[in-house]
């Protein structure tokens, strides 16, 4: 199968290529004149080549959205799935209700995704976050 | 019931807008890139609505409010796990796997571990997890059909699996995509009308011979009812109940009155029970018998902890591995692209679930027939007409008939894409051609197996693939995205050991199912064994083999976590087909 041989690692050729392609689509954007202008950064060739300070760098934004995203859903897992053990500890608090209607159906019916929307935001915000902080740290 | 003539007319308003708009859609789809991947130019917010409007299938649409009606409390959890996989889809999975600019799943086992072998092992999974949950979207559409007409229920099947493959045929992902946008959009407006307008009957008439759904008491049957048992149940009866039977009870013939204390009954299939109006519902065994424990969660003493958060685990994890959500990603333009449309869908969905429970509730106040032969998966067809026996009534039933129909359509549509692409990318050999071959592959082996397979609950075989799909593809990505240390041996022993223990509960379930049974808890619900199992043997065999580590894994790394802007995160070549393709793509690429 002639693909597979294709998609091993990417040759340099091809990278240059990618390269030209992007800054194409870049300067298009520009022309459009989008309300929030990205601001356009070059290729930092050294991230890729140099394996030391460029490695660190990828290495330290990896883990910083790890850890994020890891608190993030530590998060959500002692709000949404510590409800089982908390109805099972607490049965009378299952047995209460607001406005007629039990609160395990008002939490999990009902108030369970305005919180599931609200971590997906404060997630996008902190990674968008990181990777500006990133692409700072590279400027410097 | 009878032939509906409303409810068809919902049915083929449905189709004939699916096929139009396939149709509209297809004349621009020119290109192997356009057919898997929509040319990857579709706005974040067509692209959430198209997502929702896949995802939402007929366990949402049907499954979910028939759950609701017979488990109570503790089926809250389903809809709240289906919208939470696209949390943990958003916060481990979305950009990292967009910037890979992987087309498929296989594709990114082999960009990011470089093995062939991975590769096959990760298509075998995606068709197996395609086709399991391919199975009740086609069983659910037989069950409609029938619901609404004499018709058996292999027609439902064929005409939705039909109906999709020539679609897909005529015009591929991109006339899918506004499709699918579309269809969220009919799903929401099917289900909301119906229990808003359900909602307020029920308020006005206030008084349905109903015990209250609090009370410690059993449902009760509102006027005389006749419940035709299809295939044998074992009913738990809460209350003393007289009845008529005509058939077989407890393996003995019946035929007239009976009185069944309360305990334990087996009715055989072809039975028919008559209840009188005031008397309470027996209700399938396993479920809870009555209004109170129905209420509250953590109904059943066979490890209800266990049970919950297995469900917990299957659906919040095995969203991000199911074969047709992952295919949508690579629609999008870039990773910051693919991190709003996620959010989106949180919100599409979120919006929707609101509605099945509604209707689950009050169908155990209307509908409480369904209880007995434990088909609840047609509440939600059934419920309107029951609610409001009037020209009304049999609108709004004809909406949901609709709806359903278009859970099925979009569904079946972007899981039978994806696996054709799979099968035509890595079995055949990636030409426009081949993808058609594909898609008719991808459509007629389920519908095989739909047609000889025995019935299960549409919700628990959904459930199944939930299971295998967080068994097997969550480690993968996860663990491919964020952890340098992953090799392809222990990607690939981790696949066979999660992927393994899932489809053997699978084949377990269904064997006890037909055999009238039914399957503890670990089986039922495996996830919560499985996933840890496979997470844990990735890792320690990674660790093993750790000269295994692919050599290019910092580029790797660095093309999906890099922010879009760098530029390194850049698609990948049109994986086969000739070089006029390839030309024709640049082409379009540098017109942008």
């Amino acid at each position: 199968m002639s693909r597979h041989d294709a998609s091993g690692p990417i040759p340099p050729e091809r990278a240059d290529q990618w390269t030209a392609a992007a800054k194409r689509r870049r300067r298009v954007r520009v022309v459009l004149a989008d309300r929030a202008p990205l601001r356009v950064v070059r290729p930092p060739a050294p991230v890729e080549e140099q394996a030391t300070v460029g490695e660190k760098l990828v290495r330290e934004l990896v883990r910083s959205q790890l850890r994020m995203a890891l608190r993030l859903a530590g998060l959500t897992v002692v709000l949404l799935a510590g409800l089982p053990a908390f109805f099972l500890f607490a049965p009378e608090v299952s047995n209460r209700a607001v406005l007629g209607v039990p609160l395990p159906w008002l939490i999990l019916g009902v108030l369970a995704y305005p919180v599931l929307v609200g971590v997906g935001h404060v997630h996008n915000r902190l990674a968008e976050r990181n990777e500006r902080d990133f692409v700072t740290m590279l400027d410097n | 019931m009878g032939l509906d003539v409303w409810a068809l007319t919902g049915i083929a308003a449905v189709a004939v807008l699916t096929f139009g708009l396939g149709a509209w859609g297809a004349r621009r789809a020119r290109t192997t890139s356009d057919f898997l991947v929509a040319g990857r130019v579709v706005s974040a917010r067509t692209n959430a609505a198209a997502i929702a409007g896949e995802y939402l299938s007929a366990a949402s649409f049907l499954g979910v409010a028939g759950l609701v009606m017979r488990d109570g409390a503790d089926a809250l959890w389903y809809p709240v796990g289906f919208t939470a996989g696209y949390l943990a889809l958003l916060l481990f999975v979305a950009a990292p796997l967009r910037r890979s600019g992987a087309y498929t799943l296989p594709d990114f086992a082999e960009a990011r571990l470089g093995s062939v072998g991975l590769r096959r092992l990760a298509t075998i999974f995606v068709a197996l997890i395609g086709w399991l949950y391919l199975v009740p979207q086609l069983q659910g559409a037989g069950l409609t059909l029938s619901t609404v007409t004499h018709l058996p229920p292999w027609s439902g099947a064929l005409l939705v699996a039909g109906l999709v493959v020539v679609n897909i045929l005529f015009g591929g992902m991109r006339a899918v995509t506004l499709v699918q946008a579309v269809q969220y959009w009919i799903k929401l407006t099917a289900i909301g009308l119906p229990a808003f307008f359900l909602c307020l009957a029920f308020l006005g008439d206030r008084a349905p011979a109903q015990p209250a759904l609090t009370d410690p008491l059993p449902p009760v049957f509102t006027t005389d009812t006749t419940v035709e048992v299809r295939t044998s149940v074992l009913l738990t009866v809460a209350e003393p109940v007289r009845l008529e039977a005509r058939g077989r009870v407890n393996r003995q013939a019946a035929n007239g009155p009976v009185y069944w204390g309360p305990g334990t009954q087996e009715v055989t299939a072809g039975t028919q029970l008559r209840f009188p109006a005031g008397a309470p519902v027996p209700v399938v065994i396993g479920s809870p018998p009555d209004n109170a424990s129905w209420l509250r969660p953590l109904y059943g003493d066979e490890w209800p902890l266990f049970r919950t958060y297995s469900l917990i685990f299957a659906t919040f994890l095995g969203t991000m591995g199911l074969p047709h959500v992952l295919v949508r990603f690579y629609t999008n333009p870039d990773g910051r692209q693919a991190r709003q449309t996620t959010l989106f869908v949180l919100v599409l969905l979120g919006l929707f679930y609101l509605f099945p429970t509604i209707i689950g509730a009050l169908s155990r106040l209307y509908v409480p027939k369904l209880l007995v032969t434990g088909t609840t998966d047609a509440a939600v067809l059934l419920l309107p007409t029951a609610v409001l026996d009037n020209c009304f009534g049999r609108l709004l039933a004809a909406l949901t008939t609709a709806g359903a129909f278009a859970a099925f359509l979009s569904t079946s549509a972007g899981l039978v894409m994806s696996v054709a692409g799979v099968l035509s990318t890595d079995v055949l050999r990636g030409r426009v051609r081949d993808i058609r071959v594909g898609t008719v592959i991808a459509g007629l082996v389920p519908l095989t197996a739909t047609v000889i397979a025995g019935s299960l609950d549409v919700s628990q075989s959904v459930g199944l693939a939930f299971a295998t799909a967080a068994s097997t593809f969550c480690p993968l990505l996860v663990l491919g995205i964020w952890w340098r240390g992953l090799t392809a041996p222990g990607a690939a022993v981790g696949l066979v050991v999660g992927g393994g223990l899932a489809l053997f509960s699978t084949v377990a379930t269904v064997v006890a199912a037909t055999d009238g049974g039914w399957a503890g808890p670990l089986l039922t619900q495996p996830a919560a064994v499985t996933v840890p199992a496979a997470f844990l043997t990735m890792v320690v065999v990674s660790k093993i083999t750790r000269r295994r580590v692919p050599p290019d894994v910092s580029r790797t790394m660095l093309r999906m976590h890099a922010p879009d802007r760098l530029g390194f995160g850049q698609d990948r070549d049109v994986p086969r087909g000739d070089v006029a393709e390839r030309a024709r793509i640049a082409e379009g690429r540098g017109a942008r």
